[in-house]
């Protein structure tokens, strides 16, 4: 089983650190390649590891999870992302999904690891 | 010669076949023009006896007012003459006491009628009070019936005066707001005693509205004047009896088929002075009807910019003017808000008493009034000298402006609340949208870290199980704080913070709630300076939540590995808690802004964090039920340090000036 890698974007330590052991805890060949505290560092790591699947949260200061996802997909339209968030109005929703992006309210932690693996394209 | 009667000639054709009806015409005419020169005696006699009424009813006025001047009124009863005092001014001052069961006669001028002596009840008197009742409802001046038999007796007119401000807006506030009435006596029966009364009338008017009318109205009007009363202008007209419109028709073909010199100079000149009171009639009329049209126009719209220009034009089509400024009053001074026209040399200041002519080229200053408040001015210049029917008709469109201007004030003013709602609303939603993703985070953490101790203990070292305790537990009082944010922000909404002060040691109080909630500075190091016991008297939870509130903003607000300092001391006999940081400080002008609900700063740093502005709110609304303060200055170092006081126990004797609160 070849392994997925993953990146978590998040200005919560609390939601990083669960994310992961979520994650690598479902032992189904998830990686945490990087992890990211703000948009900006999100967009530099994830140019320099091209993981598989983004876990993306929207509310940041400055740089907002949709602008980052907007960013991404301009240089490269084929990455997966998920819009990981407590906040997701039916506005947030419509527009994710016109962008492609998978949506998923923060209550569902749980389905993340699923969620993921479904998503990623084969290795 | 000329024939001056308007569309008839005299051609030759009638001089000479008309020779015998001219005859027995000159028989006929001899017999009109005798009863023509009777009517035209009573009717210069009708004019001199009006001149005369009106200068008698105007001479009784002026001696009460003379001897009205420089006198003072009842101080207790804190009641002044309306301002100005002036020559042209009617004085009869009467008093209503707060209860408004009676109306006593306080001052009383020379000439009013005998019944109205110091100290008499107005009330009293039924006419009169059927007339102060009147005024008071309607918020405007009214006249009384006569206060003596026969429809010439002597007559109260009733001005309600407002404290000087305008009458409000419905009867309830007007009751409220009425300082007294201000009483004329108008007695005009005593000049031209009563029989004459079957063929003149009386009418009296302000502005335009009739106010009191005797004797025979259906006359044509044979005398007019004016009267300032209180910044108004009166009219007073005296209407001669029956018309004599046939008979003028008659003498216009009389002089048609004759041709008698002789005859015809005296009826020359009263055709043309009919013709010219008609002349007079009509322009009077097209006047009235500019005014009407005018001001039907002028309430279009109640915005200043589209309806000033409007203005402009109906005035000019009153009056030619040469220059024409619009005014408004606002905060104390005058705004010029329209001008048109080459302003004149010299502005001058608006005059109370407003001219009731104008000279061509001459600049006056006319104010705008809604009952005693001014709301703007307007100065015209004159294109050409301009008479007394023009100028009434003017002074009446001013009367619409003045209402139009009031009403734009009004509409600024709902806009600018609507406004101010809109903002508010908008912040509001920020605010809950902020609180309520702040939950769902820790709601998430709660339970995940939960959900991983549960289920992975065995995999997971001590290390990471305390490290996930502790997050569990973080947490946790992180959704405390929210909900208890929350549930002050409801409480705040709807003005119900509850609040109950005991005797207590502040620096106890304060230890026990930093023990709990130095857990909200992670990456910050806490000091605190509460050694002495500082005797005070509050509610311990809301030290705790002002703590509580106040160190989450330090930490929020100041950069990680800071010192954040918390200090509790007795100073100047009072209790003071304070909290430092070494961020970047408020800077002087938020420093009373930062306490208002929702306010957010504009720095960088504050737009970096997240935050939803109710904290400070919520600290300052418990410290003011607290019957405390609270401020913000800067810290040794440039930080904030906000500084919260609370009263002392009254017997520990200090400054003590506050109440003791008996526990509950």
């Amino acid at each position: 089983m070849s392994s997925r890698r993953t990146m978590i974007v998040d200005d919560e330590e609390d939601m990083r650190v669960l994310l992961r052991m979520t994650i690598e805890a479902a032992n189904e060949g998830l990686v945490v390649a990087a992890e990211a505290a703000n948009g900006r560092d999100a967009l530099e790591l994830w140019r320099e590891h091209r993981p598989d699947v983004v876990v993306l949260d929207h509310r940041m200061p400055d740089l907002s999870g949709m602008d980052v996802a907007t960013r991404m997909l301009a240089e490269a339209p084929e990455q997966r992302i998920i819009l990981f968030s407590a906040f997701l109005t039916d506005d947030l929703v419509r527009e994710a999904e016109t962008l492609g992006l998978s949506c998923l309210g923060k209550e569902k932690l749980r389905q993340i690891p699923e969620l993921l693996w479904r998503l990623a394209p084969e290795g | 010669m000329e024939a001056g009667a308007r569309g008839v000639s005299a051609p030759p054709r009638w001089l000479a076949a008309g020779a015998a009806l001219a005859v027995a015409a000159v028989g006929a005419l001899g017999a009109l023009i005798a009863r023509q020169e009777s009517r035209d005696d009573d009717r210069r006699r009708e004019r001199a006896l009006a001149a005369l009424a009106i200068d008698a009813t105007r001479a009784s006025l002026d001696a009460a007012l003379e001897a009205a001047e420089g006198a003072s009124i009842a101080p207790e009863l804190g009641v002044g003459l309306p301002s100005p005092v002036g020559p042209q001014r009617i004085a009869a001052v009467l008093l209503v006491d707060q209860a408004g069961a009676t109306a006593p006669v306080t001052r009383v001028a020379a000439g009013t009628a005998g019944r109205l002596q110091r100290g008499a009840d107005l009330l009293a008197v039924p006419e009169a009070a059927n007339a102060l009742r009147a005024s008071l409802e309607r918020g405007a001046p009214a006249a009384s019936a006569p206060l003596s038999a026969g429809a010439d007796g002597a007559v109260l007119l009733v001005f309600p005066d407002y404290s000087g401000g305008p009458p409000a807006a419905t009867i309830a506030d007007r009751r409220e707001a009425l300082g007294g009435w201000t009483v004329a006596v108008l007695d005009p029966a005593r000049v031209l005693g009563g029989d004459r009364w079957n063929d003149v009338g009386l009418t009296v008017s302000d502005a335009g509205v009739p106010v009191h009318e005797v004797g025979a109205q259906d006359g044509p009007v044979v005398a007019r004047d004016h009267l300032d009363v209180l910044d108004r202008i009166w009219t007073l007209e005296l209407r001669g009896g029956g018309g004599s419109g046939s008979d003028l028709a008659a003498i216009v073909l009389a002089v048609g088929l004759l041709a008698a010199a002789a005859v015809f100079v005296p009826l020359q000149s009263l055709v043309s002075r009919a013709r010219a009171e008609g002349v007079a009639g009509a322009r009077r009329a097209r006047h009235l009807e500019h005014v009407a049209e005018g001001s039907g126009r002028l309430h279009q719209s109640l915005d200043l910019d589209e309806m000033l220009p409007t203005f402009a034009t109906v005035a000019a089509e009153v009056v030619p003017l040469s220059h024409l400024a619009v005014q408004v009053e606002e905060d104390g001074a005058l705004r010029t808000v329209f001008r048109t026209g080459p302003p004149p040399d010299h502005v001058p200041e608006p005059s109370p008493a407003p001219p009731p002519r104008l000279r061509a080229g001459e600049a006056v200053a006319i104010p705008l009034s809604r009952g005693w408040r001014t709301v703007g001015s307007v100065v015209v210049v004159a294109a050409r000298d301009v008479g007394t029917d023009e100028v009434l008709s003017l002074r009446a469109l001013l009367e619409v402006l003045a209402a139009a201007l009031a009403n734009a004030e009004v509409l600024r003013r709902e806009k600018e609340t609507a406004r101010r709602l809109e903002e508010v609303d908008r912040l509001k939603d920020a605010f809950l949208g902020t609180v309520s993703h702040e939950l769902r985070t820790s709601v998430t953490a709660v339970g995940g870290f939960t959900d991983l101790l549960v289920h992975q203990w065995d995999s997971l070292s001590d290390e990471a199980r305390r490290d996930f305790a502790a997050r569990v537990g973080r947490n946790a009082l992180s959704l405390r704080s929210l909900v208890d944010q929350l549930l002050d922000f409801a409480r705040l909404e709807r003005g119900s913070l509850r609040v109950e002060p005991v005797e207590g040691d502040l620096a106890q109080m304060t230890t026990t709630a930093t023990e709990q909630l130095s857990v909200l500075l992670p990456s910050h190091e806490l000091v605190v300076r509460a050694e002495r016991p500082v005797p005070v008297v509050a509610d311990a939870s809301v030290v705790e939540r002002v703590l509580s509130n106040l160190l989450s903003n330090a930490a929020k607000y100041s950069p990680a590995l800071t010192t954040v300092t918390v200090e509790v001391r007795a100073v100047d006999g009072q209790a003071e808690l304070a909290v430092s940081d070494q961020g970047a400080g408020i800077p002087p002008a938020e420093r009373t802004l930062v306490f208002n609900r929702f306010y957010r700063g504009d720095s960088d740093v504050t737009r970096a964090t997240r935050g939803a502005g109710i904290g400070l709110a919520v600290v300052k609304e418990l410290v003011d039920r607290s019957e405390g303060s609270v401020r913000v200055e800067q810290a040794e170092g440039g930080g904030a340090r906000f500084v919260v006081v609370f009263p002392k126990p009254v017997t520990s004797g200090g400054a003590g000036q506050r109440e003791r609160h008996e526990p509950a």
